[in-house]
């Protein structure tokens, strides 16, 4: 029962109505058993005795001629209470209960009616009042009732409303408390109903009203929400382009392969054409298999000293070759000559793929320049090109996967996977990259890595 | 010596424009190659092709877009497409493009081949049906000279290969066809290996003969029949 937040609320509202109404209630009798109003009640009720007993008997002689005394002996039985006639003086001349343990009236022979309490020989505390009447005192007495006897005994006038008002305020309250706990524990079922709904693949944001803990949690989980419908589609879209980048190739080769079965294509042409696809499938695999270790953490890289200047050498030796194809030309600017820790291989990938971009990018004849520098903590190295540049809306992604601004910018083998591996890697290295176009013509990668 | 028919071919990748350009030749067709789209636009424009095959990945304009502005512009073209992506479908057939066909890569050259020469084909063989009776099944009508399609009276717009499709389906009603009987007889196919675009047609069909008696009754595992 107490598995749901409502239950929970409800059984804590009815807890502590329940607290309230028992509160109320022992006060009410704490109330009752402290109050003067039992005495009173007795007093009002001796004085109206005494005032008719005291025309019934005007004078103690009167009082004590036996006819008169049996008529107050039962007058005092009916009416329920004791009568003591004495002198004034201390000497009790009558009493009606001559059975009962002995009791002193106050002595006292003038002045008006007065009332107090006596206690008998047995420690039984008695309530009277006492009239003059000629040649003594009139005393009505009667026991003093216990309180608890009393608030027992009168139970029924106070405890049935009190109970009754309780049960009714009980009821109220339970109501109020299922109300109230059904409009707190909205905001959450509500959230719960939406995180249902997006689990089985349907999404509407959740209006963000209600209480300020309610807005906040919903304010959370549409932010929630948007990220992980952001994350599937790029993850369809990834999927979508490794598919599409993995088929162009397929298509080429199985092509190739039929042509040359068939005898349409020359072999040497076929077997050319099918080689350098299924490279280009290679490749694209290898950086596949680079960016799912980067991002499960499981690349291995190593930590060695490594000498950037000589490191970069060996990469512009590499693309040389290539460069001189299209007559482009390459150079190293060393300011510094920084180390850095890190994994050599890894550190030639970056540098190469940055390279291998900015050389697709540049023109015939144009020219890719390296500049190394040390620049407080890090060591910079920077990549300049003279293609193009990067259009403004594309240099938010430009190191997103399968990213392209434009495709007839980009060589055709360009699959869009370079950049991204280039800015995993560098992350992989605690450093940054970073892209920029340069005021004249073309782009410039700036990568940071933190100095030994 | 009577001209042969001129196919340009507009794809990115020159080894794909290489190798469709080999199997046309040989099947004797001449072929133009252009690498992006709005150099397909002009040439379309200048060349006058009898079909295209129209990549949709393109540099510049994409295929989808080549395609939507050849129509608007009114050029009957027939246009097969070439596409990676298998969510490609519905765009180029749901959206009334006017592609009249497609492929996915990885394709076999000599489908690809078949299917230009079916779309080649494909006037001629609308105007064999030109001459058949019309058909009366339930409340629908369907009318192979005026090529058109009633439903209570009431003209349903059907594409040309939609029309083909549903004459073929109710010229052997009852009877269950399978997907590359209906490529043959529909399409006039002679070289069958993708069935998809059997699928997408059907349900086409079936969207706009909502209110219609005819039902087309998929049979699984062996393919489609009509019914009324």
């Amino acid at each position: 029962m107490l598995r749901s937040l409502r239950s929970r609320l409800l059984l804590s509202y009815v807890a502590v109505i329940a607290v309230v109404v028992v509160t109320a209630a022992t006060s009410a009798a704490l109330f009752l058993l402290h109050s003067p109003l039992i005495e009173q009640r007795q007093f009002i009720r001796m004085d109206l005795v005494a005032r008719v007993m005291r025309r019934q008997v005007p004078a103690v002689q009167v009082a004590l001629s036996p006819l008169r005394w049996a008529e107050v002996t039962t007058s005092a039985s009916e009416l329920g209470v004791r009568v003591i006639v004495t002198d004034g003086h201390g000497q009790v001349l009558g009493d009606t209960a001559s059975q009962a343990p002995p009791l002193l009236p106050p002595r006292k022979s003038e002045g008006k009616p007065f009332r107090g309490r006596l206690r008998d020989a047995e420690g039984q505390t008695w309530l009277y009042t006492a009239r003059r009447i000629s040649g003594g005192l009139l005393v009505i007495t009667t026991p003093m009732p216990s309180r608890w006897q009393w608030l027992l005994r009168h139970s029924g006038d106070w405890l049935l409303p009190m109970v009754e008002a309780g049960l009714l305020a009980f009821g109220l309250a339970l109501l109020l408390a299922w109300w109230l706990s059904r409009w707190i524990a909205r905001p959450l079922r509500q959230v719960a109903a939406a995180a249902h709904d997006f689990a089985q693949g349907r999404y509407a944001p959740l209006p963000e009203e209600g209480p300020a803990e309610a807005r906040t949690l919903a304010r959370a989980f549409n932010q929630m929400a948007r990220q992980l419908e952001a994350s599937q589609k790029s993850q369809r879209a990834f999927i979508a382009n490794v598919s599409h980048e993995l088929k162009t190739p397929l298509t080429s080769i199985l092509g190739f392969a039929q042509a040359l079965a068939d005898g349409t294509a020359p072999p040497a042409q076929a077997a050319g054409i099918i080689r350098s696809e299924a490279e280009r499938m290679q490749r694209l695999v290898m950086d596949l298999l680079d960016l799912a270790r980067l991002d499960a953490g499981t690349a291995h890289l190593q930590q060695v000293p490594v000498d950037l200047v000589p490191l970069l050498r060996a990469v512009l030796t590499r693309f040389q070759p290539r460069a001189a194809q299209r007559q482009q030309t390459l150079h190293l600017e060393a300011a510094a000559t920084p180390t850095v820790w890190g994994d050599p291989d890894r550190l030639l990938q970056i540098f190469g793929n940055l390279l291998d971009n900015a050389l697709t990018h540049t023109p015939r004849q144009g020219e890719v320049v390296l500049r190394v520098r040390s620049e407080g903590p890090w060591a910079v190295v920077e990549v300049e090109d003279q293609g193009p540049g990067i259009p403004p809306e594309a240099l938010p992604h430009i190191f997103d996967r399968f990213y392209r601004g434009d495709r007839a910018r980009t060589g055709r083998e360009h699959v869009g996977l370079g950049l991204s591996i280039v800015r995993e890697l560098v992350r992989a290295h605690h450093g940054q990259v970073t892209a920029h176009n340069r005021r004249g013509q073309g782009a410039i990668f700036v990568v940071k890595l933190p100095q030994r | 010596m009577s001209e042969q028919p001129l196919v340009l071919v507009v794809d990115d990748e020159p080894h794909i424009t290489e190798l469709v350009g080999l199997y046309l030749k040989r099947a004797g067709y001449r072929v133009h190659a252009v690498g992006d789209g709005a150099a397909a636009l002009q040439a379309a424009a200048s060349l006058h092709p009898d079909a295209l095959v129209l990549d949709i990945m393109l540099p510049k304009l994409d295929g989808l877009e080549v395609c939507r502005r050849l129509r608007a512009a009114g050029d009957p073209v027939p246009v097969l497409m070439l596409t990676a992506r298998d969510d490609d479908y519905d765009k180029i057939l749901g959206l009334e493009l006017g592609a009249d066909d497609y492929l996915t890569k990885p394709f076999n050259p000599r489908e690809l081949v078949a299917r230009v020469k079916a779309l080649l084909r494909r006037r001629d063989r609308f105007n064999a049906t030109a001459t058949a009776h019309p058909l009366h099944l339930g409340n629908t009508l369907i009318d192979p000279a005026a090529r058109e399609v009633r439903v209570d009276g009431k003209t349903v717009p059907l594409r040309a290969q939609e029309f083909e499709l549903l004459w073929v389906l109710a010229q052997h009603r009852g009877m269950v066809l399978t997907r590359e009987q209906l490529l043959r007889l529909a399409w006039g196919y002679d070289y069958v290996g993708q069935t998809r675009t059997v699928d997408v047609h059907v349900a086409q069909l079936r969207r706009k003969l909502t209110g219609s008696d005819l039902r087309i009754e998929t049979v699984v595992g062996v393919g489609y029949k009509l019914v009324f």
